[in-house]
């Protein structure tokens, strides 16, 4: 914030009481330098990061520049250079051709660059969502595997329609249902804090609830970490099958040595590609049914009920400020129209997308595969580097280390 | 030195959360004395008579609001206080928990990974979640309001349309209106018939359109670009809207078609205009700025001349040029572009119309060498005829199940709607600018050098001729309003005919050069000339 005192363009009136007029303050307007800064910084902190987890295999590290991130992405820029907002954005401009500053499409291809050669480092060190978690997660009680599995279908649901909502134009629903913005601004109201106060008293006790289940961007991350060149190696001097690693990662994402042996049903899995395109047309239709109900989302959609329900001007600011405005009631039906069709085409596509995607994570529980060692989950693990502090080789590491030194 | 790091840290946990519950309390005490306050001077107060209690109520009313900003600056500060008190707290715990490395209070997990004995409830995990997205998808469908169909006092259906004249030659470019009770007879010098006759300040060679009692017109000059509203019942100017002023870059124009020479289009959401720079506008009725776009300035060696036209919510632009002809389709609410169709055709000056058999719609679009019609929707192409050449100034005319299109350096044709098939040719007399109107059986054209000509819409055959217009001949496109047809010269001649046997009803001369077509709306005439824009009406007719 800048203090200035302003000229007045017409003298100020003179107080008999002595009343004296406070300073005014003004924000500072982001300027694209400073977006480019945070670029830069975004960038620095996940080559740090790269470093922090495959060399140093460093806990400590990663706590630090979480903290960093935190500190600088989180309480001083507002949490608003934000990459988990920034899929909004890209599908804005994708559908609606809406401008974009280039520095918001950095901010959604940068992390997805890195991860897919070195894995969820963003998730580790770089999201300020994510650092305020690991500062307040106090006690990690693990959830039951199945639960665990259930709620991580719900981060595409999510990124869904967080794209069709910002892709019709309605608004950017990340944003809203952010719960730690009112965190780093310390604001917000009843409503909003309420949430936020959920979020902090889950991220007590379960780890990273936000990050695991809900985030919109991780779900690009995952999918995208299945695909690195490179990856988390908890220990590169030889796995002794601890179990140390396994016990204290909080996400429950390492797996231990296994065989992969297991009878496939292979003709249930035949079954299961088959019905790809029939859950994708489920999946469809059941979107393109519910889609009124969606674009309930669209505060130009429920302004044009709430006249049409009788809600009348003294019932509502919003009704006073449209028929203050001047504009023509028309205008508002028709683009309510407008708009109920759109959803209705991106609802038809969401239920697509979420169609196969159930059925190709049913189809994935059949991957085979055998783990020589333990190892952290390629999609699911945070690189948090909890299990660095507990593998003893990499402990007894940092005692060589020591007394060489 | 490790253990005192770790009595130092567990120090400032405890102290760091003694203290952020003291300032929580403290905040949430000042913030429900703030909610309790009210500021707000109390209107009753102007009731009482006696200055000195009024005056003490006051006293003791400032030193509340005093406590609320009071209270207000400490929340402002505590709020800070506490999340750094907060953070100092979780960063001590992590600090404490770096540095203590114990195994974690987890319950134990056995060796068993992702292998048969997870897969299955794994597998019905999957599935139940599934059900539930979709059961949850469901129930949306439930409450989803029902197909919402667009409410027809919105949709300007064709009583709406018909009623109004809303685009170049009347709805969908017509040429038609359909009345038997306008006048034929008026006297601009006595002023017998003529309603109003106002001055337009700015000239252009768009043609008004009008909407519920709304005129609207362009103009447009090297210095400035006009929207003008004028009141049908009186004349009066409502409103004007300043497009461009003063300095910018203006396209080189000739001085027969100007910077306005593109009739505007209305809807009851508005006015929606184009200038000669290929900017494009839309404003409603009361003149406030709805959406604008440039579709970039046009290389047109005579200036841009294609009217707007409109279908529900879309709305139609030809915007042909030399470097490139495009067909755009414009979302009329908020300006979006529906579709952008390439024609690669080079320049024209003509108008798109609509027209509509066996439940299809068309949107017909001419220019050098082709007829192209396509679905308004989407702009796809439907199909396209090669019968045009040269300059192609003339609009064409749907009438009858057939299309008609003219030019005047090869022949007028007329089309199939449905293929584009020619069904017959003739050149006996051709328009330049003008547009040919029509009835059941006979097309109207007026040519550029004198002469109007009939020809049989079923054979083609040229049945009358007229040459009795000025040399100058008609830039305005004809109107067949009832069983009559009105041609205007450029002279300023209104020549009416009766369209059973083109006998001669009336010629009436307003001594002033017009070359805009004339708009028919509650059975009066609206001419704009070169300076002035009248309302002719039946003196004693029911027209208001």
């Amino acid at each position: 914030m800048i203090f200035f005192q302003i000229y007045d363009r017409f003298p100020r009136p003179d107080f008999e009481s002595g009343y004296v007029r406070p300073m005014q303050i003004l924000e500072t307007v982001q300027s694209w330098q400073t977006g480019y800064f945070d670029i830069v910084v975004l960038i620095l902190v996940m080559i740090l990061s790269v470093y922090a987890i495959f060399k140093r295999h460093s806990r400590r590290w990663i706590f630090s520049l979480s903290m960093f991130s935190l500190l600088y992405f989180g309480f001083l820029r507002k949490g608003c250079v934000c990459s988990v907002g920034s899929s909004q954005g890209i599908s804005e401009a994708i559908f609606m051709g809406v401008e974009i500053p280039f520095t918001t499409i950095l901010l959604f291809f940068i992390p997805i660059l890195v991860t897919l050669f070195f894995g969820r480092v963003y998730c580790g060190t770089a999201c300020p969502l994510g650092a305020l978690q690991e500062l307040i997660s106090i006690k990690q009680f693990r959830l039951p595997k199945l639960l665990n599995i259930s709620l991580k279908l719900i981060p595409p649901i999510f990124l869904g329609l967080a794209v069709l909502s910002a892709g019709v134009g309605s608004e950017y629903l990340i944003c809203r249902w952010d719960p730690f913005v009112n965190i780093f601004r310390l604001t917000g109201n009843r409503t909003s804090l309420f949430y936020s106060g959920l979020f902090i008293l889950l991220s007590l006790i379960i780890y990273r609830p936000y990050c695991r289940f809900l985030c919109p961007y991780g779900f690009i991350l995952r999918v995208t970490s299945l695909l690195s060149l490179n990856h988390l190696e908890i220990t590169n001097k030889g796995c002794n099958n601890c179990n140390l690693c396994r016990k204290a990662c909080p996400a429950d994402e390492i797996h231990p040595k296994s065989e992969g042996q297991q009878s496939i049903n292979r003709v249930v899995l035949m079954i299961l590609i088959l019905l790809i395109p029939v859950s994708g047309f489920i999946g469809s239709e059941i979107g393109r049914r519910s889609s009124g109900f969606i674009a309930g989302i669209d505060n130009n959609v429920k302004l044009a009920r709430s006249i049409k329900r009788g809600v009348t001007a003294s019932e509502s600011d919003h009704i006073t400020a449209y028929y203050n405005s001047g504009k023509n009631i028309d205008e508002l039906y028709l683009l309510e129209v407008d708009i109920l069709d759109r959803y209705e085409k991106g609802s038809v596509l969401l239920g697509l997308f979420l169609g196969f995607f159930i059925m190709i994570k049913l189809i994935s529980l059949y991957r085979v595969k055998s783990y020589a060692t333990y190892e952290a989950d390629r999609s699911g693990c945070i690189n948090c580097g909890r299990c660095f502090d507990y593998c003893p080789k990499e402990v007894n590491k940092d005692k060589l280390d020591e007394r060489k030194n | 030195m490790k253990e005192r790091i770790k009595a130092l840290l567990i120090g400032i946990m405890l102290a760091s959360v003694l203290l952020s519950i003291i300032i929580g309390v403290i905040l949430i005490f000042d913030i429900s004395v703030i909610n309790s306050i009210d500021i707000q001077d109390n209107p009753l107060l102007e009731q009482f008579n006696d200055k000195e209690l009024v005056e003490s109520y006051r006293e003791i009313h400032k030193k509340t609001r005093q406590i609320f900003f009071y209270k207000q600056d400490r929340v402002e500060i505590g709020r800070y206080i506490l999340a750094g008190f907060l953070i100092l707290f979780f960063l001590s715990f992590q600090m404490n928990q770096l540095l203590n490395k114990r195994v974690p209070t987890v319950r134990d997990i056995t060796n068993s990974g992702v292998l048969k004995d997870e897969l299955q409830p794994s597998f019905y995990a999957v599935i139940f979640t599934g059900i539930l997205i979709a059961g949850t998808g469901i129930i949306f469908s439930l409450f989803s309001e029902p197909d919402i169909k667009k409410p027809e006092f919105i949709i300007e259906g064709p009583e709406k349309i018909y009623k109004n004249w809303p685009a170049f030659r009347g709805p969908n470019g017509s040429a038609y209106y359909d009345s038997n009770h306008i006048t034929t007879q008026w006297n601009v010098e006595t002023g017998e018939n003529i309603t109003w006759k106002v001055e337009v300040p700015v000239h252009g060679f768009n043609s008004p359109v009008v909407w519920d009692d709304h005129i609207y017109l362009t103009g447009g000059s090297p210095e400035l670009f006009v929207i003008y509203c004028y009141d049908y019942h009186t004349g009066q100017l409502i409103w004007d809207y300043e497009v461009f002023k003063g300095d910018g870059v203006i396209p080189e124009v000739t001085s027969d078609t100007g910077f306005a020479a593109a009739t505007s289009t209305v809807n009851s959401l508005g006015i929606y205009s184009i200038f000669a720079n290929g900017e494009v506008l839309a404003l409603d009725h009361k003149g406030h700025l709805r959406w604008n776009k440039s579709l970039g300035q046009p290389d047109n060696h005579y200036g841009h001349s294609s009217s707007l036209l409109m279908q529900e919510q879309t709305l139609f632009i030809q915007f042909d040029h030399s470097e490139k002809g495009t067909l755009y389709g414009i979302n009329a609410i908020n300006g979006d572009i529906k579709y952008e169709i390439n024609r690669d055709l080079g320049t024209s000056w003509t108008s798109p119309i609509l027209a509509e058999r066996d439940g299809v719609d068309y949107l017909v679009l001419s220019s050098n060498p082709y007829v192209i019609t396509y679905s308004p929707e989407s702009g796809e192409e439907l199909w396209r005829t090669d019968c045009l050449a040269g300059e192609v100034g003339s609009s064409p005319l749907y009438n009858n199940d057939l299309l008609y299109v003219a030019t005047d350096i090869l022949d007028i044709v007329a089309l199939d709607l449905v293929t584009g098939e020619v069904i017959w040719t003739n050149y006996d007399i051709l328009p330049n600018t003008s547009s040919p109107a029509g009835t059941k059986d006979t097309i109207y054209v007026a040519s550029s050098y004198g002469l109007l000509g009939a020809y049989d819409a079923k054979s083609g055959d040229l049945i009358w001729e007229y040459e009795d217009l000025s040399h100058k001949g008609a830039y305005s496109s004809p109107i067949v309003v009832g069983e009559s047809i009105y041609f205007i010269d450029r002279d300023g001649l209104v020549l009416i005919f009766d369209t059973n046997d083109n006998s001669l009803i009336s010629s009436i001369e307003m001594n002033e050069l017009i070359d805009t077509t004339p708009a028919f709306y509650k059975d009066s005439i609206i001419i704009r000339s070169n300076k002035h824009l009248y309302r002719i009406d039946e003196h004693g007719s029911n027209n208001e």
